[in-house]
């Protein structure tokens, strides 16, 4: 499937570490082996297979680096191992590993550099693979972009099938039958007697030989488990209330802190004034920081109340104090030296607007949290020559060398152990609740330190997603579209976000145009502009990045120009769509949909179409015009990704991305007064509820051989098509998130 | 959904004063205008809303009409079983309730009462015709309210809200006998 496929098999390096009683087999792309991280904690009698699989007498691990931040990364992982590995998900155990840069991530590239997904070039795939590269000597083990799937799906399945011939040839060795004739089945190799060798006793033989790199594929028509509904690994933990999270890791012996940052995001702590909280119940230490100040108590919440008995003197912001200077910032960004990079030129854009039948419309996105209902927490143990840190990461590799380098030690001495998280949304890619913990348990060493951000401060210290304006000029004649000219300022979360990392991206920034320029329509006449707001306040990835602002941007405002058109929303898509992929979404949508029936009073239903990391995401909205209000019904919504691994699951991601959309576009916004966010819980911050949440129907499409992720995709297009159906329903046209200061939502 | 005794005896529609005001029924309409001061504050209004189940959050800090914050909706059965029950919050415990915006405890199963007994927004004779018709009232004589304001343990928080939150004026004892002496004057509406 995908490119990995036209890898030839010399580039992978497939090496095998000897070590007592066990074997180690690598499957890397990259000419410079890194170091398998299972052979380094091999005991005697297991066999490590490579980065994902370990076996020995006890049982069977798999690996799975990309971390479980509710998506069911862990199963999916687990899954695309077993299905070649020939065991099933009861009979192993699962591990999100240790950083490595075994576990770096192919997939990602793809979206970070400036071709469009579905452009398959060769300069495209030149630099695709240039940007692979950089991420091969980055090591970079990221959980981010859609990209489990794309990065699993070859690699994962080729690790289980080295896995699995090597123990056929380790049963052939005991038995002396040639290993053709050889099956394997449920964790065991079978002998054509139908005995069955289990793979947990054939480990130790297995760790004597050299890896079977020469391994096939299977064809999907002989899939056990890709393609077929499945439960999840953490399904009975997560409905019981038994599942670990990051925020639930106990260490015996460990201290509680919780901290308080300068509210004025980045700015430093002048002073401090904490004689009212000293003497409070359990209260052990009071800890001055540059940026702040943690308290170590015995439990949690003494920790909370005592930071609030504290004064402080908090530095100004590093940035405009107040909401109104942010958007003057932005609206004042249209400007030739800001322009960062004219994306999409096609025709003759002033031509087309000098005529008549045209149309200017300003659309707005403001600041949003990622406000995951679990907070910001990590434990961390720090001694004289190791750190331990159990805490929930997309970067776990940054952080370990991020926490190596403000100890003044080296990375492997790190020892970093990635948790399940109770939804991320690009929350868990930035480093603070690391960087506290970590200068807490420092000062305390021998003392494990469990810190836990209220959730105050997580609102308090997000990076949040950017802000942004978009200006469009349109025209149509005839009926149809004619010019779209889209000018989009926002401030660079890729710029603010990879220089805290300490790796500038270069270049012009992909994610401000993004779900935009890309649009997969033949709009005679197309334009599309970025401009680069100069940074205020701090941003950073949210879930589905550019495309959840310039997808709203753009599918929002062409339907203003299908409307002045007197077209039909579905029906002028479907004429405009340039892509066999956007044109079966949208086809599949206005089936499962019915577009086109005729629908009551007060009833109206939008549209819109965006493409993010690379896959094609259509979704109808219909709401109603209630006396209480707006009241959303029903959704439909069809992706193109290649390939469903389990259907289950997918359904879940997809519907659970429209609500997460549908509320943000409705209800979320984060502002500023006096340098701080306004909205610090979830009663300023509010999510879709139960009760307003519509029908969902969700549609996987597979008719495209690159196998996608579909995290993200199913966002960008929730807020335009929600838009869209209140305009379809009123007549009102809503331009700015969030929705609600114009819309009562029932 | 009541929790309360359901009064066997249905009052009579109180008698109607020939002529002017007497002093009884001035006093009645004293009485009530009391009652209504109380009944129409926040504390009381928040909670006695009608079919949207959305409870309010006026007088906290946020402003007029502000419904309670997170998009919560008690639902048909007034207690949130439908969705995310009022107790996952409001803990059925007596609590200090000293903590600003933590949600209140008290001493029963947090609830909406029934929505015969919406009145946020009505005017004094509309609550008034309300509370003496025990179709709409929950089904209490004037005993039984004046009880009921007693005994309960919303309406004693109410006037005890805590977390600096701002109570609903009078008392408990005040209010029961404001009913006592409005029901003794014969439940007069009309505003005099």
């Amino acid at each position: 499937m995908g490119r990995a496929r036209t890898i030839a098999r010399r580039t992978f390096l497939i090496g095998s570490a000897a070590i007592a009683g066990g074997v180690a087999f690598g499957a890397y792309m990259v000419m410079r082996d890194p170091a398998n991280p299972l052979a380094q904690d091999a005991g005697a009698g297991e066999a490590v297979f490579n980065p994902w699989v370990k076996i020995n007498a006890e049982g069977i691990t798999l690996v799975t680096p990309h971390v479980d931040l509710g998506q069911g990364a862990a199963s999916m992982q687990a899954t695309l191992i077993a299905e070649e590995l020939d065991v099933d998900l009861d009979q192993v155990t699962t591990t999100m590993g240790r950083p490595s840069a075994a576990y770096y991530n192919t997939a990602l590239a793809a979206e970070a550099v400036p071709f469009r997904s579905n452009d398959d070039g060769l300069l495209p795939n030149v630099m695709r693979d240039t940007m692979g590269a950089v991420m091969k000597v980055l090591g970079a083990q990221v959980t981010g972009g859609s990209s489990s799937v794309p990065d699993s799906f070859d690699k994962l399945r080729r690790a289980g099938a080295v896995a699995r011939e090597t123990l056929k040839r380790a049963a052939s060795e005991e038995t002396g039958i040639p290993t053709d004739a050889l099956r394997t089945d449920r964790g065991a190799v079978v002998l054509p007697d139908g005995t069955r060798m289990a793979y947990t006793a054939l480990a130790a033989t297995a760790a004597t030989l050299e890896p079977v790199d020469d391994v096939t594929l299977r064809d999907p028509s002989q899939w056990r488990l890709i393609g077929k509904d499945m439960q999840r690994l953490d399904i009975v933990a997560k409905s019981t209330g038994t599942q670990i999270y990051g925020i639930d890791v106990a260490i015996e012996g460990m201290k509680f802190a919780s901290v308080r940052m300068n509210p004025r995001k980045g700015a430093a702590l002048s002073g401090f004034d904490a004689s009212a909280a000293e003497g409070m119940r359990g209260v052990e230490r009071i800890i001055g920081l540059p940026y702040g100040v943690a308290v170590v108590a015995d439990n949690t919440w003494r920790a909370f109340r005592a930071l609030d008995e504290i004064e402080y003197d908090w530095a100004d912001a590093p940035f405009p104090a107040e909401q109104a200077d942010h958007w003057a910032a932005v609206a004042a960004s249209f400007t030739e030296d800001r322009l960062d990079k004219e994306w999409r030129n096609d025709g003759d854009v002033e031509a087309a607007l000098a005529g008549e039948g045209t149309l200017e419309a300003e659309y707005k996105a403001p600041y949003v949290a990622h406000q995951p209902l679990e907070p910001l927490s990590a434990v961390a143990l720090v001694e004289s020559d190791r750190v331990d840190l159990w805490v929930s990461h997309q970067l776990p590799r940054f952080a370990q060398q991020r926490v190596a380098a403000r100890l003044g030690m080296e990375p492997d001495q790190i020892h970093l152990h990635n948790q399940y998280a109770g939804g991320s949304f690009g929350h868990r890619l930035e480093f603070d609740n690391v960087d506290v913990a970590v200068d807490v348990a420092a000062k305390m060493p021998g003392t494990p330190i469990k810190l836990t951000f209220s959730r105050e401060e997580d609102f308090a210290q997000d990076y949040n997603r950017q802000i942004g304006i978009a200006r469009g000029r349109g025209a149509h004649a005839n009926g149809q579209v004619t010019a779209l000219d889209l000018d989009i300022a926002t401030v660079s979360a890729a710029r603010s976000q990879s220089k805290r990392l300490g790796a500038p991206v270069p270049g012009p920034d992909t994610q401000i145009p993004a779900g935009a320029w890309n649009m997969r329509y033949a709009v005679p006449n197309l334009r599309v502009r970025a401009y680069a707001v100069p940074e205020l306040a701090p941003t950073s990835s949210w879930r589905s990045v550019g495309a959840s602002t310039a997808g709203f941007f753009a599918e929002g405002f062409l339907d203003e120009l299908i409307h002045a058109a007197g077209a039909d929303p579905m029906a002028e898509r479907l004429r405009l769509a340039n892509d066999p992929d956007a044109r079966a979404v949208l086809e599949a949508v206005a089936e499962m949909s019915n577009w086109g029936e005729a629908l009551s009073q007060g009833v109206g239903r939008g549209v819109a179409l965006v493409t993010s990391f690379g896959v094609p995401t259509a979704e109808v909205v219909e709401v109603r015009d209630t006396p209480d209000g707006i009241r959303i019904e029903r959704v439909w919504i069809a992706a193109e990704v290649g390939q469903v691994v389990d259907p289950v699951n997918f359904e879940n991601v997809v519907a659970g991305g429209v609500i997460w959309g549908l509320g943000h576009a409705m209800n979320s916004e984060i502002t500023y007064s006096d340098g701080r966010a306004e909205q610090d819980n979830f009663h300023m911050a509010e999510g879709m509820r139960l009760h307003q949440c519509p029908v969902i129907e969700v549609r996987g499409l597979e008719n495209n051989d690159t196998v996608r992720g579909v995290g993200e995709p199913p966002v960008p297009p929730a807020a335009p098509a929600l838009a869209n159906a209140i305009f379809a329903a009123t007549g009102k046209r809503l331009r700015q998130m969030p929705f609600f200061h114009e819309v009562t939502f029932a | 959904m009541r929790g309360m005794v359901f009064a066997l005896c249905l009052l009579p529609v109180g008698a109607v004063a020939q002529g002017g005001d007497s002093p009884a029924r001035a006093d009645g309409i004293a009485a009530w205008s009391r009652i209504y001061a109380t009944v129409s504050h926040p504390r009381c209004t928040n909670c006695h809303v009608g079919d949207s189940g959305r409870p309010g959050w006026e007088a906290l800090g946020y402003g007029e009409g502000r419904l309670h914050a997170m998009n919560i909706v008690a639902g048909d059965s007034r207690i949130g079983a439908e969705t995310i029950p009022c107790r996952t919050c409001h803990i059925s415990a007596a609590g200090p309730n000293d903590t600003p915006h933590a949600a209140p405890q008290i001493d029963d199963a947090w609830r909406l009462p029934p929505v015969e007994l919406a009145w946020r927004g009505k005017t004094s004779e509309e609550v008034c015709a309300q509370l003496r018709d025990p179709e709409r009232n929950d089904g209490f004589d004037i005993e039984g309210l004046a009880q009921h304001v007693l005994e309960s343990a919303f309406v004693n928080w109410g006037f005890a809200p805590g977390g600096g939150r701002e109570p609903a004026p009078g008392s408990a004892q005040a209010l029961a006998a404001d009913i006592r002496a409005w029901g003794a004057a014969g439940m007069p509406c009309d505003p005099g």
